[in-house]
């Protein structure tokens, strides 16, 4: 393994391509970096595609694991956060497609209340998150992935489209179908309608 | 794209909001414990299908996927190892704490000793391992792992966790028990709670046998498990410990108006905690065992309306419905009752005719009422659809005179551009 050199300035200072390079250069302090740069936003992307009931600090790690093992494969040095991105997206979707298997299957734990860190005591928002991502569960993986991608992580089209590995107007339609579908089965959850009328009617009253 | 164009765009919007505000990529456990962990599975001998792994599981297809779901369900993790950091390991397996000092352990689980804790680490096994506080303060997370099992110890008590978070403390002087829950759920045994004391996110115990009592305060929604004392208690104690483990149980609700047999509001709040919780299914075989026909006729109103929301929330539209019937026809006066009028008209919609009618009833009966803006908009949405545009035209002037901001403002704006007859927005 190289060792960092002296002259060069920190490599927690440095930027994405250089990053990359140590990575590749097998540099003993850039996977410490890698983590500390990129495991909020792995952790975010992975929270955000799996929902509130699925422990994804396991899944982080499979996804820094596989980006020490493949950084050799990297083309382009600067694009390290979209690499970073791909391989979340696609362990994202792999644990979404197990997930599923594993409820086919019968080995999903029953409906419990999230252990979402205490932040506010309001249990029916974190019902009403399982509630969405129980909507979300019933769309294709891509589509639902695409959807996360694009409103919740807030992904340009293009963005989407390369950390799915597809075109911008598969990538569009993908998210547009997503968007339609979790309308249709939200409308017909009837905790997630008297939820959101609860907070419309919030609003309403706020209003002048 | 613009993602809050119509009403059940601004709802779907909303929802994504939520999504945003509480799945972040912060994490209770510290930078340096994640990446420790990491550079111990990094050191792990290399795995046979560890190049490549994604693309050969994609390929692999639903009979691999089946069989490595089997396969994950039944593996066998290693024996967990720690290390500690800011601090020593002495030869009794004893740390004391100094500045930041912790314990990290290889499952990401973690212990950090205030400056003068002592903690020991004992029965270290695969799936977890028992830290010992002898006295001071520590606050503990636990990685949370399927068949996690861990017990801390602190004086005297016991404190049985899976994943989950935690400050505790113990005093030997005082003899004074301390526990401040954060996340996840704990169960605390010993003196003056031996059968056990459920604490959820939120929720603090402490007092102690010098106290003569233990108390749980906080966590109104998250609500501490099977209420552990008072059944428990044997009437050959002194009444003291039955004094200072009826403490134990946290403050019971406001009481009903209809002012139930203790047992039943038990009960009552038990099913709208259940309710709260997403057990569903939980108070309809409750209220099916007892007897649906006896529950509408004999329950209490927090029963009924904990009920309604249960079979509602469940798909059981035809219970739902009698509930809230049942609602109306025993506590008419009630606001549970008013609010049952919107519900029966969202039932209505999904089949039988009569949602318009429901709908009006209740905004007659609740002008102001939580749901009215709803109500409204509903009843406009269907007499569009099923009268036309002529008979829509009026409610959608008067919703918009009433909600200009409401959530059907748009299509209500539609409607009157369309009416002949309306006055224009």
């Amino acid at each position: 393994m190289a060792a960092p050199s002296a002259a060069s300035p920190p490599l927690t200072e440095a930027d994405d391509a250089t990053l990359a390079v140590a990575l590749i250069e097998k540099n003993v302090a850039a996977p410490r970096v890698a983590w500390t740069r990129f495991s909020p936003l792995v952790r975010r992307i992975l929270r955000r595609s799996l929902g509130p009931q699925h422990d994804v600090e396991d899944i982080v790690q499979d996804v820094f694991l596989c980006l020490f093992e493949r950084v050799h494969t990297l083309r382009d040095p600067v694009a390290l956060k979209a690499f970073v991105i791909a391989i979340t997206v696609r362990t994202a979707r792999y644990e979404i497609r197990r997930a599923r298997v594993r409820r086919w299957v019968g080995l999903s734990r029953t409906a419990e209340l999230p252990d979402l860190r205490v932040v506010n005591a309001d249990t029916s928002s974190q019902h009403a998150l399982i509630h969405f991502y129980r909507a979300l569960n019933r769309i294709n993986e891509r589509d639902r992935t695409a959807f996360v991608l694009r409103f919740i992580e807030g992904m340009e089209a293009a963005e989407v489209a390369a950390a799915l590995d597809v075109s911008v107007p598969t990538a569009r339609r993908c998210f547009t179908r997503a968007w339609e579908r979790v309308i249709f089965f939200a409308q017909r959850d009837p905790f997630l309608v008297d939820y959101l009328s609860k907070l419309e009617v919030t609003s309403t009253e706020e209003d002048p | 794209m613009n993602v809050a164009e119509t009403p059940v765009d601004q709802r779907t919007a909303e929802l994504i909001r939520l999504a945003q505000r509480e799945l972040h990529g912060d994490t209770v456990l510290s930078d340096d414990a994640g990446f420790a962990r990491l550079q111990l599975r990094m050191a792990e001998p290399a795995r046979g299908w560890g190049r490549g792994w994604i693309a050969g599981v994609a390929a692999l297809g639903s009979a691999a996927v089946l069989a490595g779901a089997f396969i994950f369900a039944q593996a066998t993790p290693s024996k967990i190892s720690f290390q500690v950091a800011g601090g020593a390991l002495d030869a009794n397996s004893r740390v004391v704490g100094q500045e930041h000092t912790q314990i990290r352990f290889s499952d990401g689980s973690e212990a950090t000793l205030e400056r003068g804790a002592e903690a020991r680490i004992t029965n270290v096994t695969e799936r977890g391992a028992e830290v010992v506080l002898s006295h001071g303060s520590m606050h503990v997370h636990i990685a949370k792992k399927p068949q996690a099992a861990w017990k801390v110890a602190a004086g005297p008590y016991d404190v049985r966790v899976t994943g989950t978070a935690f400050d505790v403390s113990w005093s030997n002087q005082a003899q004074a028990f301390d526990l401040r829950m954060e996340t996840g759920a704990v169960i605390v045994t010993g003196p003056l709670a031996l059968s056990g004391i459920t604490l959820r996110a939120g929720q603090h115990l402490f007092g102690g046998v010098a106290e003569g009592r233990l108390t749980v305060e906080g966590g109104s929604t998250a609500a501490a498990g099977p209420a552990p004392a008072v059944a428990a208690l044997e009437p050959d104690q002194p009444q003291e410990l039955r004094n200072a483990r009826e403490s134990a149980v946290p403050a019971p609700l406001a009481p009903s108006s209809t002012s139930p047999t203790p047992r039943a509001a038990t009960e009552a709040h038990a099913w709208t905690r259940q309710v709260a919780q997403g057990h569903f299914n939980a108070v309809l075989d409750e209220a099916e065992q007892r007897g649906l026909d006896r529950t509408l006729a004999g329950g209490s109103l927090e029963e009924l309306a904990a009920l309604a929301d249960a079979a509602r929330y469940a798909g059981r539209s035809a219970v739902a419905k009698r509930v809230l019937l049942a609602e109306r026809q025993r506590f008419p006066t009630s606001g549970a009752a008013r609010d049952a009028a919107f519900f029966l008209g969202r039932i209505a919609e999904e089949g039988g005719g009569g949602a318009i009618e429901w709908y009006e009833r209740y905004v007659s009966e609740s002008p102001r009422g939580a749901y009215a803006s709803q109500a409204f908009g509903r009843k406009m949405m269907l007499l569009y659809k099923q009268r036309g545009v002529s008979a829509a035209g009026p409610v959608a002037t008067e919703y918009l005179g009433r909600y200009p901001n409401g959530p059907y403002a748009a299509a209500a704006r539609k409607i009157t551009l369309e009416s002949p007859s309306a006055p224009k927005p």
